[in-house]
């Protein structure tokens, strides 16, 4: 169920910066002006913007609690891995060699930082 | 005194005329008729009948509509009591201990207090408007754009507060309102804005076509997907009248429902939901009696429906006063003005004060009404359950094309609330509520008009907001109420007082 949330807010996120950038693009002759003489573009950009944050803002935070709640049940190389994978879908395309390669180097990265450098408690496999 | 006693004197006379009556009556009929029917909200009625009201005048539309409105909230309570299927959101809570007095053979005195306590919240709420209105028009003509501008960022501020599920969500679905709102020509240049030169959105995004869509047919494609529960048969209700004891019980729980469903009301994102549910958890806090709660407790029927009805009247104060819809049926109230022409703002009262005052007046015509409707003929109602959803859906769907057809002969028209649908549809399914959206659609435009003319003003000063004390006055309790949302045990509440 909180899985399920939570890819539901990330793509309520993605949608808002969909719209967010559609009126950007629909609006890109309209003049913007300055405040004291706002042009028929100020408002319409200041409404996409808010939008395209608001957006982000949700799609980053589903991401980061997907991540939280994959890491108690499979630990944290298999969750690092899985929000990778979620994460390449919110930015450009990558394919799937440098995708892997970008999976080894944030797990090694990161177990390397936090778990052997720094000795968080973190699990790092599932819990069986 | 004297003055408000010859307005509500003028008022009835509006009132009253045999059509006006006849309006509020099928309004009342019809909210009565949805209110029962689960899955059909006011929102989705007052969308659809929306296009015929054009036919009216701006009062009896008016009348009508808020009829529907007011209505729903009688008729939600009925269904909740019988079947335990509440009609309405606001009447989730009267289920609880409504239902467990059905059981216990006492689903008359219930259904009786429903009524009784939405008569007495409904008539100190329209005595409320007509003594309260007039006043907070007059300070809100010193008003000026800048203080206008924040008046309705703290009204968008906290509809995202008071909103069911995410902030962020629902603060989205504001914005994204008002990008819907940009759309069309720009009133101060004269440009086309994102109309993709269609001609169709030249005037903007239609208002009907839009919550047609959005609340109509969305609101059906839904509905298709869940199996709804048909054919129920309530037994016979009998002895409706409560008891000198039932009545002694619920007074004060009607009294403290009626006050805190008037102060929901009046909060912008407000509304009968969520003043039902706080009525509901304070009288079970105030009670020596807790324990009697969610076994039969009169007064846990009596505290949410006075409330629901409180609140569902008390948001037509800062409509009618300020112009500015605390929530999305205001702000399909205030549509269907800009459709007659009127423009919503404290001008209404001394401009158009038949207006105004007829509509307070039928209000408290339509809440006799609805007692007299609900009451005795409970069993017709009832029935309605029995209606195969089957039926239903296909006709709403052609109400809702030819509603929206009929404005201005256009197919343009249906084309554009058939896009509507297909986006509400898609919002449903990823939790995104839709009726902020429609504040944000209607406050929108409202807010960059205000906004440039402050600026012209200024010369671009941003500072203006905080200098004016009124405007500042608004912003600081705006970023308290964020500030507020924020904070984990106020979160956690929130969240709790949603949950149950």
């Amino acid at each position: 169920m909180g899985r399920m949330l939570a890819s539901k807010d990330f793509l309520a996120g993605l949608m808002y910066v969909a719209f967010g950038l559609t009126g950007l693009w629909l609006g890109r002759s309209l003049e913007v002006g300055t405040a004291a003489a706002m042009g028929a573009g100020y408002f319409p950009r200041l409404v996409c913007g808010a939008l395209i944050a608001v957006g982000a803002a949700l799609a980053l935070i589903s991401l980061m609690r997907a991540f939280a709640l994959l890491l108690r049940p499979l630990g944290l190389v298999l969750a690092l891995a899985i929000s990778t994978v979620l994460a390449r879908f919110a930015g450009r395309e990558i394919r799937p060699v440098p995708l892997l390669l970008l999976c080894l180097i944030l797990i090694v990265a990161n177990v390397g930082i936090f778990v052997l450098a720094l000795k968080i408690q973190i699990p790092l496999w599932p819990a069986l | 005194m004297l003055d408000i006693l010859s307005n509500i004197v003028m008022g009835f006379g509006v009132a009253l005329t045999w059509q006006n009556i006849a309006l509020c009556f099928l309004g009342c009929v019809i909210g009565t008729a949805i209110g029962v029917l689960p899955g059909i909200g006011p929102l989705t009625t007052m969308a659809m009948i929306l296009p015929v009201t054009f036919w009216l005048s701006p009062v009896g539309a008016l009348i009508m509509l808020s009829g529907v409105f007011y209505g729903a909230q009688y008729g939600g309570s009925t269904t909740a009591i019988l079947v335990k299927i509440p009609g309405e959101t606001s009447s989730v809570v009267t289920v609880l201990d409504g239902y467990a007095m059905a059981q216990r053979g006492r689903a008359g005195p219930a259904l009786a207090i429903a009524a009784l306590g939405s008569l007495f919240a409904g008539s100190v709420v329209t005595l409320l408007i007509a003594v309260g209105g007039p006043p907070l028009a007059s300070i809100a003509l010193l008003f000026q754009s800048a203080d206008y501008v924040s008046v309705m960022l703290l009204g968008l501020v906290s509809a995202v507060v008071l909103a069911h599920g995410s902030v962020l969500k629902a603060v989205g679905m504001i914005v994204l309102g008002v990008l819907f709102g940009v759309v069309g020509t720009d009133v101060m240049t004269g440009e086309y804005r994102l109309a993709m030169g269609l001609d169709v959105l030249f005037d903007g995004i239609g208002f009907v076509p839009l919550s047609m869509g959005l609340f109509g047919l969305a609101e059906i494609m839904v509905n298709l997907e869940s199996a709804h529960v048909t054919g129920m048969s309530p037994k016979p209700v009998s002895g409706i009248w409560p008891t000198l004891a039932d009545l002694k019980q619920s007074f004060p729980a009607m009294v403290r429902g009626t006050v805190i469903g008037t102060a929901f009301g009046i909060l912008p994102g407000g509304g009968p939901t969520i003043a039902a549910f706080s009525a509901y958890s304070l009288e079970k806090k105030a009670s020596s009696t807790p324990q009697r709660f969610g076994k039969g407790a009169i007064e846990g029927v009596a505290a949410p429906e006075s409330a629901n009805n409180a609140a569902a009247q008390a948001c037509f104060i800062p409509m009618l006063s300020l112009g500015i819809p605390p929530n999305a049926l205001m702000a399909l109230m205030i549509g269907a003005m800009m459709v007659h022409g009127i423009t919503p703002g404290p001008e209404i009262i001394t401009k158009q004060p038949e207006l105004f005052w007829g509509l307070i007046a039928s209000m408290w015509l339509g809440n006799l009404m609805l007692v007299i409707l609900n009451l005795p003929l409970i069993g017709i109602w009832v029935r309605l359950l029995r209606v195969p959803y089957g039926y239903l859906f296909p006709t709403i769907v052609i109400l809702c094309c030819i509603g929206t057809y009929t404005i201005s002969s256009s197919a343009a028209d249906v084309v554009v609330m058939t896009v509507f649908g297909v986006i509400g549809y898609g919002f449903r399914k990823l939790d995104c509520e839709p009726a902020p959206l429609l504040l944000g659609l209607v406050l929108g435009p409202m807010l960059e008009e205000n906004f440039r003319r402050t600026m012209v003003l200024t010369d671009g000063d941003w500072s203006i907001f905080l200098r004016r004390p009124i405007s500042l006055g608004f912003l600081l309790l705006a970023a308290a109420l964020l500030l507020a949302v924020t904070l984990p045990n106020i979160r956690r509440s929130r969240e709790e007082a949603f949950r149950e």
